[in-house]
């Protein structure tokens, strides 16, 4: 029997156990970890993970049964039929699934080198190269270097005869250095999840940054503590990424507006309604995007794992908030199809909604523009600190560095701990201008937790240096 | 449940596959979680799983794969990958440290937990705890039992298994305005209950309603158990020794300092009935119950092989991997005060409650310097008494401060919920703890 007729069968006999509807999702994942501290080899790691998770809805309620074991699924089956049942015991409304056409097909992620054919000793020499330019910088004290690779194969079946395979491909690149005093320690760090083979690695051009983040963290150490106060910024996507995660992305999914997470990660200023208010999210000049399709985004698919096509649907338009993030299970209750974010962590979990690519469109202009139009303030590079209340409204963000901005031009001077805070929608109100399409950046977000069990997704977010006025800065002023 | 005759014959055949030193970490979990959420149950799942990391090692150098595929084919794959990795890897900075083969403690499995908390029971806890909420007001959360079996060896016949069930519970009450209150409970032994959270959810969100907006600023804050786990949690991660070597811990040189008050004393306890029953760590090293601060003094830090070894110092016993990165608290503790929660209070002239914080995190860990909000159950305290509920507010503060200002420290504790597993803290009132913002 095919591994196709196999799934088949399991999903004939959630039909035949009583089931309305099944899917299952069946995924094969390989991972390699090669990590460098202080210019020795610290870890070569190898992971292997293969196994499939069956949803199944009886009578409107949901049960969820994952194994690695594929002589269980008839086993595993039952179990999901059985916790369905279970879930009968407090059901207030039945659960309806949006619609969706059968599904067949296959997509792969483009890649011309496969990360796992490389050979371990050509990614060392590019850590070791790494170092190498590290080391050369006098003062720099605890750094670390790596690369990670992850593969997923990805199989579809649901008792609508949809049928997908699909193979993902990521790597990632990391480099921290770091610089100490006696009473203080600074980073200086990047990194980059992308999809895409090995060649993604190369463009990255570690080395140089490797270089340029020594040189900027020994000089870090002894920078002045940022001014506190109200004061205009530029914000570089290396912070807007989580920027834009955290108070846009998590926010506009519609399972944290309806209270499913409640208890967990919390819930959302927005309520279903607001689709249709007019809401002001944002100024003009922010157009921000969930989109399945764009090119190297960890977020990237033909199918989510619910089987429904990638789209790529605007969440703020011009500033106006126009949609939610959706999965089968919910998108019915505003009565709208599913946005295709249906999506789970590995085989084990069951898809809940999760981003996709979430993007700030770009403007027009160059960085140096926007600097141009600051009289007194800062432009901010690379995240180190997060915090979001429960709604998403109030937020507070730390970064490495401060740039000085006066009369319109970089200083050259620099601070260190900028911490920066504001209000959601006031916020994205302050934004008066995005950098054009050639400053643009995709940065993966490797570790998205939500859900319980906690599922860590891989997100990516696309932007251009952005300009917000007035932004508070600083906590003295109430210490 | 993976047994510990299975555990043993797949180490044993997982090293018989190989021609040098060894270890081999087995890791079996099924996982149980009912959620709910709008008052009915949402999701309902379960997933089982086993995975198998294979460590060679050659004088120094070291490969490790791991797998979930534990078929006969799939574990000789296993070596064979491990085995053709360790001949392409540089040399590290250590040789293998051969696993102890000191005794250590084991408590038998009884799997009373796994029978109280099936599916269907957790189903109908929920269903009943439910049914105590009260109109314009739904419940959220989660009831979790996870099976866990655990076990190392190495190719020179180290053992160690240990196999244990935990209960978690989580809700959150709210009421239609939003207003929310909460409970949780954990257990690895005794069944908790389940109702009495929901019935206490309940009674904070009802009192929460009509929440004001605090003043910004220095204030008087009374922290609940949960609340203090939850700042201490923080301060734990960073007293592993990889921290203090990189830099990054607040402890760095401080060893034998007197950093916080003298009412402060932070503990690593494995023998603590309410821990995680597991005696050893991921290197196989049986675990020292570790005092870290001691009446404000740092004491210790944690330690996995690799770091004791570059410290000269002993090997606590707190390794979650075996890639050096110093050791990580599993079973915190703060040492309790004199007073109950209520006398705290009652001797409270003006100050705030804080029953629960939300999204904490580092601002800056070298500082300790931490930012996160409240929610689900802060009031003022007027008068040695809880009065006007207070809206959600921003602080940031450095631990270093705030531990230095603690006044007083509940003599009971309650078990927590945290990362590494069960904390049991006090509660505590702090002085000149610093909101920041609000929503």
């Amino acid at each position: 029997m095919t591994l196709k007729d196999k799934l088949a069968q399991a999903m004939a006999t959630a039909k035949s156990l009583g089931a309305d509807y099944a899917d299952i999702r069946l995924k094969d994942i390989q991972m390699e970890s090669i990590s460098m501290e202080n210019g020795s080899v610290s870890a070569v790691v190898n992971n292997r993970s293969q196994g499939y998770g069956i949803r199944l809805y009886v009578d409107g309620s949901m049960g969820f049964a994952a194994s690695a074991d594929m002589d269980a699924l008839d086993e595993t089956v039952r179990e999901a039929y059985a916790i369905a049942n279970a879930s009968l015991t407090l059901q207030a409304q039945k659960i309806k699934l949006s619609p969706k056409e059968p599904a067949t097909g296959t997509y792969s992620t483009p890649v011309k080198s496969d990360p796992f054919t490389v050979p371990l000793a050509e990614k060392l020499a590019l850590l070791e190269a790494c170092y190498k330019e590290i080391k050369a910088v006098p003062g720099v004290g605890h750094n670390s270097v790596a690369l990670d690779f992850r593969k997923d194969d990805v199989i579809y079946a649901d008792t609508d005869s949809s049928y997908i395979e699909q193979n993902f491909c990521q790597c990632t690149c990391y480099i921290q250095t770091s610089a100490t005093s006696d009473s203080d320690k600074q980073n200086r760090s990047y990194m980059n999840v992308i999809r895409g083979g090995f060649e993604t690695v190369l463009e990255e051009k570690m080395p140089e940054i490797s270089a340029r983040l020594a040189k900027e963290v020994v000089e870090l150490i002894n920078a002045p503590d940022c001014p506190s106060g109200e004061f205009d910024l530029v914000i570089n996507p290396n912070q807007l990424f989580l920027q834009i995660h955290e108070s846009v992305g998590h926010p506009t999914e519609l399972d944290r507006v309806l209270g499913s997470e409640a208890a967990f990660a919390g819930r959302s200023f927005l309520e279903p309604g607001d689709l249709n208010k007019d809401l002001i999210y944002g100024s003009e000049h922010v157009t921000i995007v969930a989109d399945a399709t764009c090119d190297k985004g960890l977020g990237t698919f033909a199918y989510d794992d619910e089987g429904v096509p990638a789209q790529n649907i605007t969440l703020i338009d011009k500033g106006k908030f126009v949609a939610f993030q959706t999965s089968r299970d919910n998108a019915p209750i505003i009565g709208q199809p599913s946005s295709g974010a249906g999506l789970s962590d590995g085989w084990r979990n069951l898809p809940i909604v999760r981003m996709t690519n979430i993007n700030l469109l770009p403007g027009s202009g160059t960085p140096d523009d926007l600097i141009a139009g600051i009289k007194y303030g800062f432009l901010l590079d690379q995240n180190k600190s997060w915090s979001i209340d429960d709604l998403r409204v109030n937020f507070q963000f730390a970064c490495q560095v401060a740039y000085e901005i006066k009369d319109g031009k970089l200083t050259g001077k620099f601070f260190k701990n900028p911490i920066y805070a504001g209000k959601t929608t006031e916020f994205w109100g302050s934004c008066d201008g995005v950098a054009g399409p050639e400053y643009w950046q995709l940065v993966g977000v490797p570790n998205c937790g939500k859900g319980q069990p906690m599922q860590v997704m891989r997100v990516s977010h696309g932007s251009s240096p952005a300009r917000f006025r007035k932004v508070k800065v600083g906590v003295s002023d109430v210490k | 449940m993976l047994n510990k005759q299975a555990a043993q014959g797949i180490i044993e055949k997982l090293t018989s596959y190989v021609n040098v030193y060894a270890t081999v970490n087995i890791s079996y979990g099924s996982n149980g979680t009912t959620r709910f959420a709008n008052s009915e149950i949402t999701q309902n799942t379960t997933i089982n799983d086993t995975s198998v990391s294979l460590t060679v090692y050659e004088g120094k150098k070291e490969a490790t794969c791991t797998t979930n595929v534990l078929t006969e084919a799939g574990l000789k794959q296993l070596a064979k990958d491990a085995q053709a990795m360790l001949q392409v890897v540089p040399e590290g900075e250590f040789e293998a440290f051969p696993m102890s083969k000191e005794p250590v403690n084991e408590r038998p499995y009884s799997g009373e937990l796994a029978s109280a908390f099936d599916t269907t029971a957790r189903a109908a806890y929920i269903k009943e705890g439910v049914s105590h909420v009260k109109d314009g007001f739904t419940a959220a959360g989660a009831l979790v039992l996870t099976q866990n079996a655990i076990s190392v060896g190495d190719s020179l016949g180290a053992f160690r298994y240990a196999a244990y069930d935990q209960v978690a519970f989580n809700t959150v009450v709210t009421h239609q305005d939003g207003t929310a209150g909460a409970g949780e409970c954990c257990s690895y032994t005794d069944a908790p209950d389940i109702v009495a959270e929901f019935k206490k959810a309940q009674a904070t969100a009802t009192a929460a309603m009509g929440a004001v907006s605090p003043e910004l600023g220095a204030h008087t804050v009374v922290l609940s158990s949960t609340a203090f786990a939850d700042l201490v949690g923080l301060m734990g991660y960073t007293m592993g020794a990889y921290a203090v070597d990189d830099g990054t811990s607040f402890a760095v040189g401080k060893m034998g300092q007197q950093v916080l008050g003298k009412n402060f004393t932070l503990t690593d306890d494995v023998n603590c009935p309410c821990s995680r029953p597991v005696f050893f760590d991921y290197e196989g090293t049986p675990r020292r119950t570790t005092t870290l601060i001691n009446e404000g003094v740092v004491a210790s830090y944690l330690y996995d092989n690799k770091f004791a070894a570059k410290h000269k110092a002993e090997n606590t016993g707190h390794a979650v991997t075996n890639k050096g990165r110093g050791g990580y608290p599993a079973n915190l503790q703060v040492t309790g005060g004199t007073q109950s929660l209520e006398e705290i209070i009652a001797s409270t002239k003006k100050g705030i409650f804080i029953n629960e914080f939300h999204y904490t995190n580092f601002v800056n860990p070298r500082t300790l310097q931490i930012t996160g909000l409240t929610r689900n159950g802060t009031f003022m305290i007027e008068d040695g008494k809880l009065t006007t509920p207070i809206a959600t507010v921003r602080f940031t503060e450095s631990l270093l401060d705030a531990f230095n200002n603690i006044t007083a420290i509940t003599k009971e504790r309650t078990k927590t919920s945290g990362w590494m597993g069960i904390s049991l803290m006090p509660g505590a009132r702090i002085e000149n703890f610093h909101f920041t913002s609000k929503p």
